[in-house]
């Protein structure tokens, strides 16, 4: 009944909390690029992919306690996010069906990253999606995002960690 | 060349001169959206929403050409011939990788329409690429790129192509609301377009534009609740997708003799298999419809009622979960009791909660973490020079601070009762 919502309460349960709508999103949009059944459309936005359906999902989780949005003052007047599973997180992943095939190890290994990092693999994996190789999906990522990928050094460990996430992935 | 003018509700005169933009048009791929509708299943609640994505991709189409006219006569921005007729293809073609009832095929095919338009646009199988490639073999991939945002030129032409104030939206707000009956998706539209600006290469409004744009946004945020959400084009497409599910679901244990006739084009779609390129530009709403009318009568009593409440729209009651969705999580397995004991022996295809996020449009929500870039307007006083639309509109903060979300838990007429004393306690 609640499958729609079971992977992604699944990955709130494994990482006990999320910090960022932002890291949340790269977070799945990186899951689905290796394989892993998100189905949400993502777009390329100003911060990387982006799924506006994935952005109503989290707040209907939120309606039915799957999930649990905190949200605290930002330094500049904008806020922050932290999400954590529901009080009826159980019941999104229960009964046989529930065996959510997402690796623990990828969302915690997911999860102990900068949220602006996985914002530079995410849109290296969406560029590549597009027919981009590496080296091009690099350059594309520098240009796209000056302010935070100039420097090549982080453009390159964005595309190391793309290369290594690799390992995880299922089809 | 000779110059073709196609007559339009809604914007008039759409008039043609480019080769390529003509032959696309002509093309069988782009013909074929003339055979998928661009609101899918809303003809059930307005009787006039048959209009398809072909009408709409011209309406893009004039729009993209009238915007980036109204920035070069105003000498804000000037494209070159050629970027231009590159921008007014890619509008031309954002729709075309859609597939008949966009959203629940996409579900069935496992891909997403953008990844269509990509391959259509794309592979050297489609006609499509074949006129682009032979303007220039450069095209099909910066055409591509507009729609998918990875573009390298301007960004306000991929802009102009999606985002918050987008030619997309601009005519699908009109086409719908006009085609449905309905005055909700009505805005001034000379307006909103004379309004638009250019800052260090992307799409804003002038401050003249506040009001243009607090039209466009309650345009949306209306046609959402009471055309893109209606409750009976949701529970019809609820329906649709039960029956698609029961049809792959017998495709796929082998009761195949359950369906009855199966068009063709349809079989790699319920057995799940991956689809080719030339399958899907096969595949429109005709054979869906078809099919569905044929399995009124299938040997498969679930597949025959269901389709036979699709054809003669007997619509499953929408109940609203918003206040009991609790009470719904903790008694979920005693509501598929109640609807199995109303007389229905395989309720799983007969109760489903339909949520926001299962509609495709979406109104205006005020700019969060990794969210879509905001509406800016130039002000032509104060500072910062540009402020985000709900910090200067009081009407646009009402309706953007929140986003709101609704549940309707949807079951056969026979049963709503039984599942309302049930979801009471």
């Amino acid at each position: 009944m609640f499958t729609p919502y079971r992977l992604l309460t699944w990955m709130l349960l494994t990482a006990g909390e999320i910090r960022g709508r932002k890291k949340l999103q790269k977070m799945v949009f990186i899951a689905q690029s290796l394989g892993y059944s998100f189905t949400e459309p993502f777009d390329l936005h100003v911060w990387g992919p982006y799924s506006e359906t994935l952005a109503v999902k989290l707040k209907e989780m939120t309606d039915w306690g799957f999930a649990r949005e905190e949200v605290l003052p930002g330094p500049a007047g904008n806020h922050h996010y932290i999400y954590t599973p529901g009080h009826n997180a159980a019941q999104a992943v229960r009964g046989p069906e529930a065996e959510a095939v997402l690796p623990t190890e990828l969302v915690l290994h997911l999860n102990a990253q900068d949220a602006t990092l996985l914002e530079g693999v995410a849109t290296v994996l969406y560029l590549r999606s597009k027919g981009q190789d590496g080296e091009a999906a690099g350059e594309t990522l520098a240009r796209l995002k000056p302010d935070k990928f100039s420097d090549p050094a982080r453009v390159r460990a964005a595309g190391i960690f793309a290369e290594e996430l690799e390992a995880y992935r299922i089809s | 060349m000779k110059e073709y003018v196609f007559r339009d509700p809604v914007h008039g005169n759409i008039s043609v001169t480019d080769p390529t933009v003509f032959a696309l048009i002509q093309s069988p791929e782009f013909q074929r959206l003339r055979r998928i509708r661009q609101l899918g299943t809303s003809f059930i609640s307005y009787p006039g929403a048959e209009h398809t994505r072909f009408a709409h991709s011209l309406g893009v189409y004039h729009l993209m050409d009238r915007v980036l006219r109204h920035l070069a006569d105003r000498g804000i921005v000037s494209l070159d011939a050629e970027e231009h007729a590159i921008a007014c293809c890619a509008a031309l073609l954002h729709d075309i990788g859609h597939g008949p009832f966009s959203h629940l095929f996409e579900k069935l095919g496992k891909t997403h329409h953008e990844r269509w338009v990509e391959r259509i646009i794309s592979s050297p199988e489609s006609g499509i690429y074949e006129i682009l490639a032979g303007r220039n073999p450069r095209w099909p991939s910066r055409i591509t790129s507009i729609i998918a945002g990875t573009w390298d030129g301007p960004a306000f032409v991929k802009e102009l192509v999606s985002s918050q104030v987008d030619v997309d939206r601009m005519d699908y707000l009109l086409r719908d609301s006009r085609m449905c009956g309905v005055t909700y998706g009505q805005f001034d539209l000379d307006r909103l377009i004379q309004t638009i600006t250019v800052v260090d290469g992307h799409i804003v409004l002038s401050d003249k534009g506040v009001h243009s744009a607090e039209e466009f946004l309650l345009a949306r945020y209306f046609m959402y609740w009471n055309v893109y959400f209606h409750k009976a084009t949701r529970s019809i497409e609820t329906i649709l997708d039960k029956l698609l599910s029961r049809a792959v679901h017998l495709y796929q244990s082998g009761r195949r003799d359950g369906l009855g006739y199966l068009p063709p084009v349809l079989e790699p779609i319920l057995a799940g298999r991956a689809i080719s390129l030339p399958e899907y530009l096969s595949l429109d709403e005709t054979d869906v419809l078809y099919a569905i009318k044929c399995w009124t009568r299938a040997a498969d009593p679930v597949l025959a009622d269901l389709a036979d409440r699709f054809i003669n729209r007997r619509l499953f009651s929408g109940i609203r979960l918003d206040e009991r969705l609790d009470a719904f999580v903790a008694r979920h397995d005693q509501v598929l009791a109640a609807v199995q004991a109303a007389g229905f022996p395989e309720p799983e295809y007969y109760r489903e909660v339909d949520k926001t996020s299962n509609v495709t449009y979406s109104y205006y929500v005020k700019p969060t973490e990794g969210g879509s870039p905001p509406i800016q307007i130039l002000m032509d006083y104060g500072k910062p020079p540009l402020r985000e639309v709900t910090s200067v509109s009081d009407v646009l903060k009402s309706i953007a601070t929140e986003r709101v979300t609704r549940h309707v838990l949807f079951v056969p007429k026979e049963a709503a009762e039984a599942v309302e004393k049930v979801l009471a306690g």
